[in-house]
């Protein structure tokens, strides 16, 4: 049974979440977490790209495509960290592009967002970041993530 | 006016209580029993210059029933500046009445009702004294549940309650509570702070424990720092605190050992989501870290949690009820907390002796 808005609010609302809190949610509740996606409160809008990255599918894809421009860094972060969750041709698009985000939280997410799998834009978006982002632990957290992944793009 | 004597012990204070006071306007002392056998007032005026008190019956109230039971009395010239006069507070019903000598007999008239407080004979202090004005005695009382104090003047009429002034609430042990944010402290920043930090004040105050506000620090400009704006909380489980909340929770000017700090961050990220709050902790550094929402009493879930509360079960749905629900979508608010967490709260290795 498809949930109500203020169900699914209830449901995400949770302080400290559990992957309990996602289940029984589906591509029928896609509608109501998009309006989620634009509720004032950021941590739950944030909640809701979690919850669409688990339910994956092209509708939530799209979704979480208009997430990653969201205003809120905090909601641009949750999409970073839930790519993980998506196929890697939607999780390579969101991550290249959200590792040249301007807020270091959402690059660091970004970074710990790629894979083994990750193709060779987003690693030389990470080479980039390993020699010119501004912040030190970043870059220095980028040239770990590049040895993890096998070096650079253009070895 | 008529005269008795042979009234037997007056000693018998559980039979005949006594007051002492100015009851006629006469410029001395008078002596003023009621008997509880057939509760009738007795005023004793001592004759000029010696001799013996000069005993006449003040009136009987048997129309109140027993008065004698407990309910509290006091004595001032509560009405008139010229005359000592009988208060009593009926807790039944929570009318007050003021027993007036006209120099004949008492003159029993109803001095208000404090429903609206509840039933206030319920240990809390009273006071009697010319608190605000010289010319007549006023009820002062403390209210220890919510700290507030209110006087009760008589205008003529009734007895009129004004708040005057709040002192907190007695305590048995007391936290302190530091707040460091990493995002500017804006004006919506600093509103969060105090109003999840009242929230928590209120709230515990209740159980006991005082909440004493700390320092308040912007560590908005430590570029050692900007990372973790966006915390990495791991799984979010008690004593196990991830690489970042290490670093973070190392911050800890201006607070002592026992001292908690929250952190104010953008955002907490963790195994299924991201989190309002999360109260893991380093050893030995106590705190928390939260988010800015819009979820009144989540400072003091997460400070519940460092005080060694565990959520409530998800089973009644009336456990909504209580502050350590695990959903920002509390019933009832404000939040309860229970006895047996109070007493966790209170045994806590954070909480010191008021």
């Amino acid at each position: 049974m498809t949930l109500s808005l203020q169900e699914l609010h209830d449901r995400l609302s949770a302080i400290e979440p559990t992957e309990e809190i996602y289940a029984g949610i589906d591509e029928e509740e896609i509608p109501a977490l998009e309006q989620l996606l634009q509720f004032e409160e950021a941590w739950l809008a944030s909640r809701a790209a979690y919850a669409l990255a688990r339910v994956g599918g092209a509708r939530a894809a799209e979704a979480l495509g208009k997430a990653a421009e969201d205003r809120r860094p905090e909601v641009r972060i949750a999409v970073a960290d839930s790519a993980q969750h998506l196929p890697r041709e939607v999780s390579d698009s969101l991550v290249a592009g959200l590792l040249a985000d301007g807020n270091a939280g959402v690059r660091k997410f970004a970074l710990r967002a790629a894979s083994d799998e990750s193709g060779s834009e987003v690693r030389r978006n990470i080479e980039q970041m390993a020699n010119e982002d501004p912040l030190p632990v970043i870059r220095d957290e980028a040239r770990q993530r590049l040895e993890q992944l096998g070096g650079t793009s253009n070895p | 006016m008529t005269c008795y004597s042979g009234f037997g012990s007056l000693a018998d204070f559980g039979q005949r209580p006594v007051w002492i006071g100015d009851f006629d306007a006469s410029g001395r002392a008078d002596v003023l029993f009621y008997f509880v056998g057939d509760q009738n007032w007795w005023l004793g005026r001592p004759p000029a210059p010696t001799g013996p008190l000069a005993w006449s019956l003040a009136g009987n109230t048997v129309g109140f029933g027993q008065i004698w039971d407990g309910r509290p009395f006091w004595i001032g010239n509560f009405s008139r500046a010229d005359r000592a006069q009988v208060l009593f507070y009926y807790p039944g019903d929570d009318n007050w009445w003021l027993g007036s000598h006209d120099g004949n007999q008492l003159q029993w008239s109803f001095a208000g009702n404090t429903a609206g407080f509840g039933h206030i004979w319920d240990g809390r202090p009273f006071y009697v004294g010319n608190f605000g004005r010289p010319d007549r005695a006023e009820m002062l009382f403390y209210y220890p549940g919510d700290g507030n104090w209110w006087l009760g003047s008589h205008d003529g009429n009734q007895l009129r309650w004004s708040f005057s002034g709040n002192t907190g609430r007695p305590c048995s042990q007391s936290i302190r509570v530091h707040f460091k944010s990493l995002i500017p402290i804006s004006n919506a920043v600093r509103t969060f702070m105090d109003t999840q930090f009242l929230a928590m004040e209120d709230l515990f105050s209740q159980s006991g424990i005082a909440t004493y506000r700390g320092t308040t620090e912007d560590l908005s400009a430590d570029p050692a720092l900007q990372a973790l704006v966006a915390l990495d909380v791991g799984a979010c489980t008690l004593g196990n605190p991830t690489q970042e909340q290490n670093t973070l929770f190392q911050n800890r000017n201006n607070a002592g050992a026992n001292d908690l700090v929250v952190y104010v961050v953008q955002t907490l990220v963790g195994g299924a989501g991201n989190f309002v709050g999360c109260a893991t902790h380093p050893a030995g550094q106590p705190g928390a870290a939260v988010v800015q929402a819009n979820a009144r009493w989540l400072l003091a879930h997460e400070i519940g949690h460092v005080l060694d509360l565990r959520h409530v079960a998800a089973a009644p749905a009336t456990n909504s009820d209580f502050l350590m629900w695990p959903n920002t979508g509390w019933t009832n608010v404000p939040p309860d907390v229970s006895s047996p967490e109070a007493t966790t709260m209170l045994n806590s290795g954070l909480s010191v002796n008021c």
